[in-house]
C-alpha cells in the first residue's frame, strides 16, 4: 500500500517537475513569471489530437505536441516578452495573464468546453511483485519523466547550451561580456521548457485519459509553488521540490483518516515558505 | 579635531568571501577623507556598511559617539549621514526637483502627522537653492532620466545635501565623468568642505584626490595597507604594490 | 433610464477600486494581484454589519472601511517584506484563502452568500436608483480628491520614491517598508469603500464576486488607462465597465477579445492610453 502511493507520488511528482522546471527556465533567465507556461501545457495535450488525425500513433504524437509547444513558447517570447523585457515588472506579468486567458479560451471555441477522452485507449497493466501492486500507468509517467529529466540535466550540466543557460541566469551583463549570445540562450531556454511542458500536457491526457481547456489551471498555481518551495530559478530545487510536492500529496491522500482536499497542500506548503523562507529551498 | 565617524574592527563577508577583514577608520569634524584602493577592495562595502545598507558581522561603526551599524539607512539618513552611489540612482520617472525634495521630506516622514501635508513655498525655495548650489537650477522640472551622467551626479548630490547632513559619503563621484566635467565636481567637493561638512571620498584613481584631501587611508582585500598624506600614501611600496596591473596610480 | 443609472454607478463603483488599487500599484510600484480580496472584505463586512447587526447603511459603510484597512495592514504586514515576484504570489494566494473563507466559513453565508443587504435610505425613505448614482459619484469624486492628496503630499512623494528606487528611497531617509504598507492600507480602505456600495446595491452578494479574474480586471483598468494617474483609472474604469456591454453582441467571443485586448496593450501601449508617458497623452498635451 505504501509502495502504491510512493509510486503515485512520483508519476504525479513527475508531471510537476517537468511543468515546473519551464518557469524555473524563463524565470531564470529572464526573471519573468510565465503564468502562460500553464497554457503551453494543455496546448500539448490538444497537440495529440491534431497529432493522431495525421498519424495515429503515440510516438507521432509526443514529438509533434513537443514541437509544436516548442514552437510556441518561441514564438512568445519573441514576439510578447521580449518587445517589452524593459517594462515595469507587471507589464509582462499582465501580458502573460492575457496570453493563458487567451489559449484557454480557444481551446475552449476550437474544441468545445467539455472533457475530450485522449484518442488511443492504452490498457495498463498491473506489476506486482510478490505482495506489491504497480500500476502501468504510473510507471509509464515516472519512467518518462526521469527520462526527460535525464537529457535536460544532460543539456543542462554537459553541454555548451546549457553552460550558456546557466551563466546568463546568474548574470546577463556578465555573461554577454563573455560572449554568449542571451537572445539565442532565452529563445533556446522557452524552447526546452515549453517542450518540457507539452510533454507533461500529453502525459497527463493519457494518465487521465481527459483533455478539456481549463485542464492548465490546477498545474498553473501548483508549478508556481513548486519554484517558490524549490526557489525561483533552481533546477535542482524545482526537481526536489515537484517530487516532494507529488509525494507528499499522494502520502497525505493515502494515510489521513480524514477527507483532504489534494490540491491545498501545494497551497499550504506555498504559503508556509512565503512567510518563513521566501527564498525556498535552493534559492538565491 | 573631535572624531565623527569612527569605524571600529569592521568585518563584513558574503558566503565565502571576506570583504572586510576588521576595518577601523577615524574620520574628525570637518575633515576631507579619501578612500582608495583597487577594484574589489571592499570600499563601496565599507560605504554601504557606514550608510546602513549592510550590517557588519563584526565590529562597531559610531558617529558622534553612538553605535549606528545596525541601524537601517534612512535612520542613518536621519541621524545626519548622507551618500551617494558608484553608479547613479536617480528616481528616474521624478523631475529634478522632486528628486530633491524626496530627501527634503526627511523629517516629515517620521511618524505620520505629517505625511498628507503638501510641499510648501520653503520646501520649493529650498530645493532650488540646492539645485544652484549643483549647477542645476535651470533643468529643475526636467524628467531625471533624461539628463547627463554628470548632471545625474550633481543631482546625487543635491539630494543628499538636501538631508542636511553632517558626514557626507561620496562613491566615486568622478566615475565615467569627462575631464571637463570633474573640474565642477572638484569645486562642489570643495564648496562642500567650506560649509563644514565631513567628507569620504573614494575614489580609486588616486590623481583626483590629491589636490583636495588632506588624509588617505588605502584599503586593499578588506584590509587598510597605509594611511597618511596623498604623497606618503602614492609613494608607499605596499599601495604602489596593490595598485600594479592597475590602469593609473598617479 | 434605470440601465444608464445602474451603468453609471458601475462606473463609479469600479473608478473608485482603480483609484485605490493605484495607490497601491501606480504610486508605490508594488505588485498586488489580489485586490479584488480587499473589495470581497468590504463588501462582506459591509453586508454582515447590517445584516447581523441591523445597522443602517451609514453606519455599515464606514464601519466596512476601518475594518477592510486593518485587514489589509495585518495582510500587508508580512506580505511586504517579500520582493516583487514574491509579492505577486503572495497576494494571488490572498485573494484565493479570502475567497475559500467567504465560501466554505458558514459565518460568511457559504455558497448561499449573503442577502437581504438594505439599500441605503435616509429618514426611512428608501433611495431611489438616482439617488444611489449622485451617492456614488460623490464618493467617486471623494476618493479622486483623496487620491490626488496622496499623490501631491509628502507620503506621495515618498511612495514614487520607492516605487522608483528602494535603496535610493531608503538613503534619503524614507521609511521604505512603513510606506509600502501604508500604501496597502490606504488601497484596502478605499477598496473597502467601493465594497460596501456593492453590496448595497446588489443586495446580494457571493465569493465569486471577488475572484482572481476581478483582479485582474482591475488592474487592467489602472494599466489601460494610464498606471499611477488619476485621469487613467478614471478612463481605464470606464472602458472596463462598458466593455462587457459593448461586446455583448459579441457573445462567445467575449472573453477571447478580452484577453486579447490585454495582450495588445501589454504589448504595444502599456504606458496605457493616457498615462504619462504615453503617446496618445502627449499628443493630446500637444508635446509628442
Amino acid at each position: 500500500m505504501l509502495l502504491q502511493q510512493i509510486i503515485n507520488g512520483l508519476a504525479s511528482g513527475g508531471i510537476y517537475t517537468l511543468v515546473a522546471l519551464g518557469l524555473t527556465l524563463v524565470y531564470g533567465v529572464l526573471k519573468i513569471l510565465h503564468i502562460a507556461h500553464a497554457g503551453i501545457y494543455a496546448l500539448g495535450a490538444y497537440m495529440a489530437l491534431i497529432a493522431y488525425k495525421i498519424y495515429p500513433n503515440i510516438y507521432f504524437a509526443f514529438f509533434f505536441a513537443m514541437v509544436s509547444t516548442a514552437l510556441a513558447g518561441y514564438l512568445v517570447q519573441k514576439y510578447l516578452y521580449w518587445p517589452i523585457i524593459d517594462q515595469p515588472r507587471i507589464v509582462p506579468l499582465i501580458a502573460s495573464i492575457g496570453l493563458f486567458l487567451a489559449l484557454e479560451e480557444l481551446y475552449r471555441l476550437i474544441w468545445g468546453p467539455y472533457v475530450i477522452p485522449f484518442p488511443q485507449k492504452f490498457h495498463w497493466k498491473t506489476y506486482t511483485i510478490g505482495k506489491i501492486r504497480l500500476p502501468g500507468a504510473d510507471l509509464f509517467v515516472f519512467a518518462l519523466s526521469l527520462i526527460f529529466l535525464a537529457i535536460l540535466y544532460w543539456i543542462v550540466n554537459r553541454t555548451r547550451i546549457g553552460l550558456a543557460m546557466r551563466a546568463v541566469a546568474d548574470d546577463k551583463e556578465v555573461a554577454e561580456a563573455s560572449g554568449i549570445n542571451s537572445k539565442w540562450t532565452i529563445a533556446l531556454s522557452f524552447i526546452i521548457g515549453s517542450a518540457l511542458a507539452g510533454a507533461a500536457g500529453l502525459m497527463v491526457g493519457v494518465y487521465y485519459n481527459s483533455i478539456y481547456p481549463t485542464m492548465g489551471d490546477v498545474p498553473a498555481y501548483k508549478s508556481l509553488a513548486v519554484i517558490v518551495v524549490g526557489g525561483m530559478g533552481s533546477i535542482e530545487g524545482t526537481v526536489v521540490a515537484g517530487f516532494g510536492l507529488g509525494l507528499l500529496e499522494a502520502l497525505l491522500l493515502g494515510f489521513l483518516p480524514f477527507a483532504f482536499p489534494r490540491d491545498a497542500l501545494a497551497f499550504i506548503a506555498m504559503i508556509i515558505f512565503l512567510l518563513i523562507k521566501p527564498e525556498g529551498l535552493f534559492g538565491r | 579635531m573631535s572624531t565623527i565617524l569612527e569605524v571600529k574592527n569592521v568585518k563584513k563577508r558574503f558566503g565565502g568571501i571576506e570583504a572586510l577583514k576588521g576595518v577601523s577608520i577615524a574620520l574628525s569634524k570637518g575633515e576631507i577623507l579619501g578612500l582608495i584602493g583597487p577594484n574589489g577592495a571592499g570600499k563601496t562595502t565599507l560605504f554601504n556598511c557606514i550608510a546602513g545598507v549592510y550590517h557588519p558581522d563584526d565590529g562597531e561603526i559610531l558617529f558622534k559617539n553612538r553605535r549606528i551599524d545596525m541601524l537601517p539607512p534612512h535612520r542613518v539618513a536621519e541621524l545626519g549621514i548622507a551618500r551617494t552611489f558608484q553608479i547613479v540612482r536617480p528616481f528616474k520617472t521624478l523631475s529634478v526637483i522632486d528628486n530633491v525634495l524626496v530627501a527634503l521630506g526627511l523629517k516629515n516622514y517620521i511618524g505620520y502627522k505629517n505625511l498628507f501635508k503638501k510641499p510648501g513655498a520653503n520646501d520649493f525655495k529650498k530645493a532650488i537653492e540646492l539645485l544652484k548650489a549643483v549647477g542645476l537650477e535651470s533643468k529643475k522640472d526636467e524628467v531625471s532620466e533624461n539628463l547627463s551622467l554628470g548632471e545625474l551626479r550633481r543631482l546625487e548630490v543635491a539630494r543628499a545635501l538636501a538631508l542636511d547632513p553632517e558626514i557626507i559619503l561620496l562613491d566615486e563621484p568622478y566615475a565615467g565623468l569627462r575631464r571637463h566635467e570633474e573640474g565642477r565636481i572638484s569645486d562642489m567637493i570643495r564648496e562642500l568642505h567650506s560649509r563644514g561638512l565631513s567628507i569620504i571620498i573614494v575614489e580609486h584613481r588616486v590623481r583626483l584626490l590629491m589636490e583636495l584631501v588632506e588624509r588617505v587611508v588605502v584599503l586593499d582585500m578588506g584590509e587598510l595597507i597605509a594611511e597618511g598624506s596623498p604623497d606618503e600614501v602614492r609613494n608607499n611600496p605596499r599601495v604602489i604594490k596593490a595598485y600594479l596591473g592597475e590602469e593609473e596610480v598617479a | 433610464m434605470n440601465y444608464y443609472l445602474t451603468i453609471l454607478i458601475y462606473i463609479g463603483i469600479n473608478s473608485i477600486l482603480a483609484l485605490s488599487l493605484n495607490i497601491i500599484v501606480g504610486y508605490a510600484g508594488q505588485i498586488s494581484l489580489g485586490h479584488a480580496a480587499f473589495y470581497g472584505i468590504g463588501a462582506y463586512s459591509s453586508a454582515l454589519i447590517a445584516t447581523k447587526l441591523g445597522v443602517s447603511f451609514w453606519v455599515a459603510l464606514p464601519s466596512a472601511i476601518v475594518i477592510t484597512a486593518i485587514v489589509g495592514a495585518i495582510l500587508g504586514l508580512p506580505s511586504l517584506r517579500v520582493s516583487e515576484d514574491f509579492l505577486a504570489i503572495t497576494t494571488i494566494g490572498i485573494n484565493f484563502v479570502v475567497q475559500a473563507v467567504f465560501k466554505y466559513v458558514k459565518f460568511f453565508g457559504g455558497a448561499l452568500g449573503v442577502s437581504g443587504i438594505p439599500f441605503p435610505s435616509l429618514g426611512g425613505h428608501r433611495f431611489s436608483l438616482a439617488a444611489f448614482a449622485v451617492m456614488t459619484a460623490i464618493f467617486t469624486v471623494i476618493s479622486a480628491l483623496v487620491a490626488h492628496l496622496i499623490n501631491t503630499s509628502w507620503i506621495g512623494l515618498g511612495l514614487k520614491a520607492v516605487r522608483e528606487d528602494e535603496l535610493a528611497a531608503s538613503s534619503s531617509g524614507v521609511n521604505v517598508y512603513k510606506f509600502k504598507v501604508l500604501a496597502f492600507v490606504l488601497g484596502s480602505a478605499l477598496a473597502g469603500l467601493a465594497g460596501s456600495l456593492y453590496a448595497h446595491f446588489m443586495m446580494f452578494i457571493t465569493a465569486d464576486d471577488f475572484g482572481f479574474p476581478l483582479s485582474i480586471a482591475i488592474l487592467s483598468m489602472i494599466v489601460i488607462g494610464g498606471i499611477g494617474t488619476v485621469r487613467g483609472a478614471f478612463l481605464g474604469a470606464l472602458l472596463l465597465t462598458i466593455m462587457p456591454e459593448v461586446f455583448r453582441p459579441l457573445s462567445d467571443y467575449r472573453m477571447l477579445v478580452y484577453a486579447i485586448l490585454l495582450i495588445l496593450f501589454m504589448r504595444f501601449l502599456p504606458e496605457g492610453l493616457i498615462g504619462d508617458e504615453s503617446i496618445v497623452w502627449k499628443k493630446i498635451r500637444g508635446k509628442a
